[in-house]
């Protein structure tokens, strides 16, 4: 809920939400005239994640805590995260641009939810002061994001499948070239969830006395690593049509975000803290 | 003989095997999170196969055996799998609480969890006494640092969140069970001295039930009902620790009411009853696993082995087709990178 009072976090969240809509807009306006507008979508991109950084920073001096217990505080760091992630490949990989046609409305989505969420602040539970939260949260993010940008290239795929002349005239690679960037981008968020799994499991050692506890977001954060491996192997071993891989992705990613911004918001667990 | 064991093992490498495997492991995950009481059962099986399926694939599958980040990333996948049977065979779990000023006694811990494997014998070795006990508590009653003192080896150590004392291959762990302790001597009628402690239910939990039952050596059944000045404020920051302004009541067999406050003593059938002091109680969780390491370390690997795979197949260009001129209904060609 937007407060009546100015306050500058907030502000500038509202600032990342419109920067990151604008970014939408010029990726699609790229589409529309046959001529991608990288410059702008850059700029935009760039300017939503700095404002989002901005917030965090605001916010971390006034709770003293970093972003990692509510749910106002999981999607304002995803979206600086998921967003800084995105402005890498974009820059990086010239490629897996067009992937800003689903993903840049997907973070102004994300955004528009953040400022929809309470922002009030909780006090950290001890078991959260430890260098471990860092690295955990910090792997886990890459996967997401790693995960994001292969639905962005796998939405693409699936468009055409549904609708051949679909992006027909624009500048976006054949679709064999997009499920390879895809799966490769699937295969470096791979890595990275394993060892968001692991840097966890040692956490949930130190903090609670057990690495493994059936604890909702453990075991739905396992289901997302084992579906994914999964899907590597039937790519591997059935070399599925390429509509299919882009499925898998989906799936991939549909069980990735009900873990990261679901479970830890539905489920009483040692991730809380308790009297 | 050789040649048909081969046969006999190299369909056991089969891929769609695996994929099998794995979907079997995704409902076995599945069923045993919502039902963990039998999760062996349902893990078991599909991480036998896993395993099997793996050993074949690492001997007979040559792409497997061609890739050696591919190969350490699957061995140690196999590794998990037999660490994780390990593990069950040799670890141990349990909870005990320890009373402040008094020392660790390992008869008293309950087992919850115990490996067939697993022998008790080390964990009589491990000697430590309760020191003070402080938590920190934040406005609404928010838990926030567990400091617990303990002497261990001729040295003072603060165990708490996210550090637990670790000694013979044992870990204790704090946690949120704990609370007050009522230190009693019992004094028999021919001069012998017994002492105890009563545990009342974990604080602030259960401030509001404070209350334990006890049989005297005598056999007389009596209940205590304890009453202490913690200042808890849940509207402000606060800190369970140790209190001396306590008083305990307690209500013999034929109902009269006694209070004592520390150093009284209260005359019963066969003996005395002396309320010594005030003290707090410590939960721990008993923790054992002796491969808790190697988990660990093969875990690393492994990712290093898959990382290093996947390194070597991203560093190849990826593949690109050149866009193709095509006629579109209007009769001009446009570029097009339908595939």
């Amino acid at each position: 809920m937007l407060s009546p009072v100015f306050n500058p976090e907030q502000a500038f969240v509202v600032l990342g939400v419109v920067a990151y809509l604008l970014a939408a807009l010029a990726a699609w306006a790229g589409v529309v005239v046959r001529k991608p507008i990288d410059r702008l979508v850059q700029l935009c991109l760039g300017l939503a994640v700095t404002a989002c950084l901005l917030a965090i920073v605001i916010r971390w001096q006034q709770t003293g805590n970093g972003p990692f217990l509510t749910l106002y505080e999981v999607l304002l760091s995803n979206l600086f995260s998921l967003g800084l992630i995105f402005a890498v490949v974009f820059y990086l990989v010239p490629r897996a641009r067009p992937a800003s046609l689903l993903l840049l409305p997907m973070l102004g989505l994300l955004g528009v939810w953040t400022l929809d969420t309470d922002p009030a602040p909780l006090e950290l539970p001890a078991t959260y002061d430890t260098a471990l939260l860092w690295i955990h949260v910090g792997v886990g993010k890459v996967f997401l994001g790693m995960n994001m940008v292969a639905v962005g290239l796998a939405a693409l795929i699936f468009a055409r499948r549904l609708k051949r002349d679909v992006l027909v005239n624009s500048p976006v690679a054949a679709d064999e070239e997009l499920d390879d960037l895809a799966w490769r981008f699937m295969a470096v968020a791979f890595v990275f969830h394993s060892l968001m799994l692991i840097a966890g499991a040692v956490w949930a050692q130190d903090a609670w006395g057990r690495f493994w506890a059936w604890d909702s977001l453990e075991t739905w954060a396992f289901i997302t690593w084992l579906f994914m491996a999964l899907s590597l192997h039937l790519r591997i071993t059935w070399r599925i049509p390429r509509w299919s891989g882009s499925l898998l992705i989906f799936g991939v990613f549909i069980l990735a975000f009900l873990t990261f911004f679901g479970v830890p918001f539905t489920s009483v667990g040692p991730h809380k803290g308790i009297l | 003989m050789h040649e048909s064991a081969i046969n006999l093992l190299r369909p056991l490498a089969s891929l769609k095997l695996t994929l099998l495997g794995i979907v079997a492991l995704l409902l076995g995950v599945l069923l045993a999170y919502f039902n963990q009481q039998h999760s062996s059962l349902y893990i078991v099986p599909p991480l036998a196969t896993l395993a099997l399926n793996l050993l074949a694939a690492i001997v007979f599958n040559p792409r497997i055996r061609q890739n050696s980040g591919l190969l350490m990333f699957h061995i140690c996948l196999l590794m998990i799998a037999i660490l994780t049977v390990l593990s069950q065979l040799t670890s141990m779990k349990g909870r005990v609480e320890v009373t402040q000023g008094s020392a660790f006694d390992a008869s008293s811990i309950t087992v919850t969890q115990q490996g067939t494997w697993h022998r008790f014998s080390r964990l009589a070795q491990v000697e430590f006494v309760q020191r003070d006990i402080e938590v920190d508590y934040l406005q609404g009653l928010r838990r926030g640092q567990t400091r617990s003192q303990v002497e261990y080896q001729g040295r003072e150590i603060t165990v708490g969140d996210n550090v637990p004392l670790k000694g013979s291959g044992y870990r204790f762990y704090t946690t949120s069970n704990k609370g007050y302790a009522a230190v009693v001597n019992w004094y028999t009628k021919d001069g012998r001295a017994e002492r105890g402690a009563i545990h009342f239910p974990s604080y602030p939990l259960y401030d509001w039930k404070q209350t334990n039952q006890w049989q005297a050596p005598s056999g007389e059944a009596l209940a205590f009902s304890l009453t202490v000045d913690t200042a808890l404020d849940k509207n402000r920051d606060w800190m369970l620790r140790r209190s001396d302004s306590a008083y305990i009541e307690i209500t013999l067999p034929d109902n009269r009411v006694h209070m004592l406050r520390p150093g009284d003593r209260i005359e019963l059938k066969n003996g005395v009853l002396e309320f010594e002091a005030l003290r707090m109680w410590m939960g721990y969780k008993v923790f054992y696993d002796p491969f808790l390491a190697w988990f660990f370390a093969v875990a690393l690997v492994g990712v290093a082995g898959i990382g290093w795979h996947y390194y070597l197949k991203l560093a190849s260009p990826v593949k690109q087709r050149a866009p193709r001129k095509e006629q579109t209904g209007r009769g001009r060609a446009v570029t097009s990178l339908q595939s």
